[in-house]
């Protein structure tokens, strides 16, 4: 005779409990938690590296600074974003100054010297210079003499720091 | 009569486990929140400040004091190697002739030899300043020291040298690491545009 369980009794007839077990993940969590608040910067980015070019690495320890922006790719010259002159045209210039890139500065120059008599910040003549790290040493020193004569003459050149 | 529990019936401690579901739910938040805004890529800046344009007469100040001695310390790199120059001369190599510091046998340039010998070059700057405040002291004059900059080293290059290779020269003129201790050096760098 086949066994009849009793009905009066409780018996558990839902889906079996199942528990998962956290702690191994726990463990993982709380790694990748402190490498991640390690790597963290309260400064943010400041200064973003353009995707045309390749900045060279240094081992310079100075933490970046807002300024102007230029940036010298193998192809072309911007100042904040906008184009302004194409590298081939400065490879066959002969002279140190840029005409065009001199004529962009000094307009941002002089809407920075009008911000600074309306407002009172103050002009300090900061340029960041963004070149790929290929770039010939002639295209450099042209960029810097044109940013040197058209009222930028503190120049940031912007690099990969290799070590933290 | 008092209750006595069953003897036949045993009853073992349950586990007790902590309820790690709200600690689980914190993470998943804060592990995405974090890695999206962690910048991997450190940027750093090397500062390289021109005097600015002047126009009209340059004044008084301006000029050079009389017959201070400047260390006009000059990297020059070229396709060969870097030569080192003062305005006393050129620094010759071992073998004489050719660049201060030839490149390496695999053709890259020598970053290391390049530092060692600066940092050479600063410490006879630094002994050389000492004698010379010695012997403003027995004269009895005052000497500004800002005058003689013995931070600055003057850069150029030939017109294809490439900008990382510019960049490394700078790192190896800004300081140098012996012993695990780091010296500076010439942390002033002037980008001279040379001849062209």
């Amino acid at each position: 005779m086949a066994f009849i369980p009793s009905r009066r009794k409780k018996h558990e007839t839902g889906p079996p409990k199942v528990s998962l077990n956290l702690t191994s993940m726990m463990d993982m969590f709380t790694i990748i938690l402190v490498f991640l608040i390690k790597t963290y910067s309260t400064e943010g980015q400041l200064i973003h590296p353009s995707n045309t070019l390749t900045l060279p690495s240094s081992s310079v320890e100075n933490p970046p600074e807002v300024a102007l922006d230029v940036v010298i790719s193998q192809k072309s010259i911007m100042v904040n974003e906008r184009f302004v002159e194409s590298m081939d045209n400065v490879f066959e210039h002969e002279q140190l100054y840029i005409p065009k890139l001199g004529e962009a500065l000094l307009s941002y120059a002089t809407e920075a010297k009008r911000i600074e008599e309306q407002y009172g910040i103050r002009f300090s003549g900061k340029v960041t210079i963004q070149g790929d790290k290929n770039l010939p040493f002639s295209a450099l020193v042209k960029v810097m003499a044109t940013c040197g004569q058209s009222e930028y003459p503190n120049m940031r050149l912007v690099v990969y720091r290799e070590k933290s | 009569m008092a209750y006595r529990p069953s003897k036949r019936r045993s009853t073992t401690p349950g586990s007790v486990e902590i309820n790690l579901f709200p600690v689980m739910n914190l993470m998943v938040v804060i592990i995405p929140l974090l890695l999206s805004t962690t910048t991997f890529v450190k940027i750093g800046i090397i500062p390289i400040n021109l005097p600015p344009a002047v126009e009209g007469p340059i004044s008084e100040a301006g000029l050079p004091g009389e017959s201070l001695p400047t260390f006009d310390l000059a990297v020059t790199v070229t396709s060969t190697g870097f030569y080192l120059s003062s305005p006393q001369g050129i620094v010759q190599n071992q073998s004489g002739g050719g660049p201060t510091i030839p490149l390496k046998e695999d053709r890259t340039y020598d970053f290391e030899n390049l530092g060692q010998i600066l940092y050479e070059a600063k410490l006879n700057i630094i002994r050389e300043m000492d004698r010379l405040k010695a012997r403003m002291n027995i004269e009895g004059r005052s000497i500004n020291i800002g005058q003689l900059r013995t931070d600055q080293i003057i850069l150029q290059a030939e017109m294809d040298i490439p900008y990382q290779v510019l960049v490394n020269t700078i790192d190896a003129a800004r300081s140098i690491v012996i012993d695990d201790e780091e010296y500076t050096l010439f942390p002033e760098i002037i980008i001279s545009a040379g001849i062209i």
